[in-house]
């Protein structure tokens, strides 16, 4: 087992390896570099000379060719140096893992996911038990308006609804301005500014996961080891939270490989729409105005959760499923 | 008319019709499935007391939304305590449908029962006006009930209030440590109980062998924690030690070599032949006085059937049960059955002793079928095939359902749906041509 988990380690450093190469090589041949939307800005207010140019693109470390560039980036990733954003000159690792950017996100994202996973997964197996039912219908139909609704309309309409109307929660931000609250009131202002933003992500993130639970609980359900354990006089619930329900927990297993790096990438337009300073406004900013180490950085550990999401959904596997066996 | 045999398409204005009339019928059996009754509702007595079941008229239908598939339309036969009674026909021709009747296994809310009765006697435990079992006490010579000290886990003698020992009478058991408790029979119509009721007879009073061995085994639970299950179930005051002894002691029962090791293990690392001897040893834990062994031999090959089938007429002995054996392969049949029944169509064509039906059929389609088995002694280079098809399910004729692939048609045959004929005490054949030819009861 050791050796199976460490063999991929080493295969992941390789895949870690190439999507660098391709996220620099991509970033670099973007149409407006950083300095170059810099030198239109101070174009406006005068001529820029071409020597100031220089100096600039020299600055950032643009003016060397791509190959180069990359290897420049590398040699510096590996002493641990992953540079300074170019915005603010501030170290990356700082501005990112900062308790405001990827703190808010991930409490955002970790959330929404607990609630995410205890709405849908109960609601899967009603509509599969149910199937064609009533219940079956409603739950369906709710489930698709969430899946169909996209989040800057959705959360727009929640805001309007129970912030300016209603007047329940405050309508953008993180905390309230005007107070100084400490401890525990603090804790409930920060969660009330939270309910809107996480209430948006669970409704429409419930969607796919219902329908995917739904789905494989059918399938199960029709299977003939269940007509089994209904045949030995196994009871209706029985059947299902324990013989189906298990095997049903194999494809949602899988699944965890793409919830391990979501919990951390943020939710770009509901941070917007709820004004929150997490990580995926963040990322969104860094990207238009080409701040090369900020994106990096970001891309890069977003993928190494990515493999590492994989390696653990295997692992999983491993467990949930006897078939399985991993070397 | 004419124009509507040759269509083999639905309007959506047939579709949304037959819908509707389906989700109408399939609610108020589904309802009626789910309720809650007192026993007196479907407790009834056996006609025959020599029975252990007696299936009177079933209709099993399918809603599809093609139209009512009659699977079973007014099937009606009876198992006898202690012989084996083999359904045979060809494939869709109802079979398996009316043993999942038995067990009210079918697929809902498609699949229900629609009417009849299935009557079954079953040997329940008996129960206190609290709903508690009576426990069966051991007696000595004199028939006076023996006491024995209560011990605590150290095994010291527990004293009550005045220093005497506790004690409390000795419960009867079995050789492999199970308690006794008193028994009552009492008689079921299945096909009217609530399926709730059902969890107490299935696998403890009746039990079924399914025909795919490969998938019926739950794949993420090893053999023993779905063994033990059912006698965590039917065996009261099971304990963990007590199920896993009664898992291997099935295990062997049914020829597994290395129980223990079967135990431990997961469906996908055994053979086909092992699952299905698991799925039997599974069958058999509860005890059942029924065993309905649906097609148990089809996936296997020939050297493997041949033991399980020794196994099946073996444990019969054993346990003193009845089994109901579904199977298309006449020579199973003629191996194992004491009783045949032949099915066509949803419904009973023949049926009869074993002798009765391979000596002596009747019926032109049973006829067929046993003129279509190859055997060593004809010389012939093609087998016998009867012509044609089963008719569609969907509409079904009113006359003889075999008559356009009858050979010995007559001219009546174009009329109705012939009743059964009975020919002998124990023969009975639905067919036109032994009108008048029916046994007098003096």
């Amino acid at each position: 087992m050791l050796k199976y988990i460490l063999k991929r380690l080493g295969v992941s450093l390789l895949i870690l390896l190439g999507v660098s190469v391709i996220l620099y090589v991509l970033l670099r041949c973007m149409p407006a570099s950083y300095v170059d939307q810099k030198i239109v800005a101070l174009n406006q207010s005068g001529g820029v000379s071409e020597e100031l140019i220089a100096q600039l693109k020299h600055a950032y470390g643009l003016d060397t060719s791509i190959i180069k560039g990359y290897f420049n980036w590398l040699g510096n990733v590996c002493r641990l140096d992953f540079g300074n954003s170019f915005q603010n000159n501030r170290p990356v690792l700082q501005e990112i893992f900062n308790k405001d950017r990827i703190g808010t996100s991930f409490i955002v994202a970790a959330i929404s996911t607990v609630f995410e996973f205890l709405i849908a997964i109960p609601l899967g197996i009603t509509a599969a038990t149910h199937q064609y039912s009533i219940r079956d219908y409603v739950v369906t139909v709710f489930v698709l308006v969430g899946i169909s609704l996209p989040s800057f309309f959705f959360g727009q309409i929640l805001k309007d609804l129970f912030a300016n109307k209603l007047k329940w929660f405050p309508v953008s931000g993180m905390r309230d301005p005007n107070l100084s609250l400490e401890g525990w009131d603090l804790f409930v202002d920060y969660l009330r500014h939270m309910f809107l933003p996480i209430l948006t992500v669970v409704i429409l993130s419930i969607g796919s996961r219902m329908r995917m639970t739904r789905t494989n609980m059918l399938e199960v359900l029709n299977s003939d080891y269940i007509r089994t354990a209904r045949a030995k006089g196994l009871s209706e619930r029985k059947v299902i939270y324990k013989h189906a329900f298990r095997n049903t927990l194999i494809p949602l297993v899988t699944s965890l490989a793409g919830l391990i790096p979501s919990l951390f990438s943020g939710a770009m337009i509901t941070e917007s729409v709820f004004d929150l300073t997490g990580i995926g406004s963040y990322a969104l900013k860094a990207m238009t105005c080409g701040d090369i180490p900020v994106i990096m950085t970001y891309n890069m550990f977003l993928a190494f959760l990515s493999v590492i999401g994989v390696l653990m959904s295997d692992l999983m596997y491993g467990i949930v499923d006897p078939r399985v066996k991993l070397a | 008319m004419e124009e509507k045999k040759n269509k083999h398409y639905l309007s959506g204005k047939e579709v949304r019709a037959i819908a509707k009339a389906n989700a109408k019928e399939m609610r108020r059996l589904e309802k009626e499935k789910n309720r809650k009754c007192p026993k007196s509702e479907y407790t009834t007595e056996m006609k025959d007391p020599n029975n252990i079941l007696e299936i009177e008229d079933l209709h099993s239908y399918f809603f599809t939304d093609q139209g009512v598939v009659k699977a079973v339309n007014g099937v009606s036969f009876e198992i006898p305590v202690n012989s084996t009674v083999g359904v045979v026909g060809e494939s869709g021709c109802g079979k398996s449908v009316t043993s999942m009747s038995v067990m009210r296994l079918l697929q809902g809310p498609t699949g229900q029962i629609v009417s009849g009765s299935i009557r079954f006697k079953a040997d329940d435990y008996k129960r206190d006006e609290h709903g508690k079992l009576i426990p069966v006490y051991e007696k000595d010579e004199k028939g006076e009930v023996i006491y024995d000290d209560v011990l605590d886990k150290k095994g010291n003698v527990v004293l009550d209030k005045d220093g005497r020992p506790k004690q409390k009478p000795r419960q009867k058991k079995r050789e492999n440590g199970i308690g006794v408790y008193e028994m009552e029979e009492r008689v079921f119509d299945i096909a009217k109980m609530p399926i709730r009721e059902m969890y107490q007879l299935r696998g403890r009073q009746m039990a079924m062998v399914f025909q795919e061995p490969m998938t019926s085994l739950n794949p993420v639970f090893t053999i023993g924690d779905q063994l033990d299950e059912v006698s965590f179930l039917h065996v009261p005051g099971a304990t963990k030690e007590i199920a896993k002894n009664r898992s291997i002691e099935m295990l062997n029962l049914v020829g597994i070599a290395m129980p223990e090791r079967v135990y431990a293990s997961y469906p996908h690392e055994l053979s086909g032949g092992m699952r299905q001897r698991v799925m039997i040893a599974m069958a058999l834990a509860g005890e059942p006085r029924l065993i309905i062994a649906d097609e148990p031999t089809t996936a296997l090959d020939v050297t493997i059937q041949a033991q399980i089938l020794d196994l099946f007429n073996d444990l019969k002995r054993r346990i003193n049960g009845s089994i109901l054996l579904i199977t298309h392969d006449l020579g199973v049949i003629a191996e194992m059955a004491d009783y045949v029944v032949v099915m066509y169509a949803g419904r009973i064509i023949e049926r009869g002793t074993a002798s009765e039906i391979f000596h002596n059929p009747l019926h032109p389609y049973t006829k067929g079928l046993q003129k279509s088995k190859p055997t060593m002694k004809s010389s012939s280079d093609t087998l016998f095939n009867i012509p044609g098809n089963v008719p569609n399910p969907v509409n079904m004729p009113d006359y003889c359902y075999f008559k356009e692939r009858c050979a010995e048609c007559v001219a009546k045959c174009s009329g109705d749906y012939p009743g059964m004929i009975r020919v002998s005490p124990t023969h009975y054949v639905a067919c036109h041509l032994y009108e008048g030819k029916e046994m007098k009861d003096e």
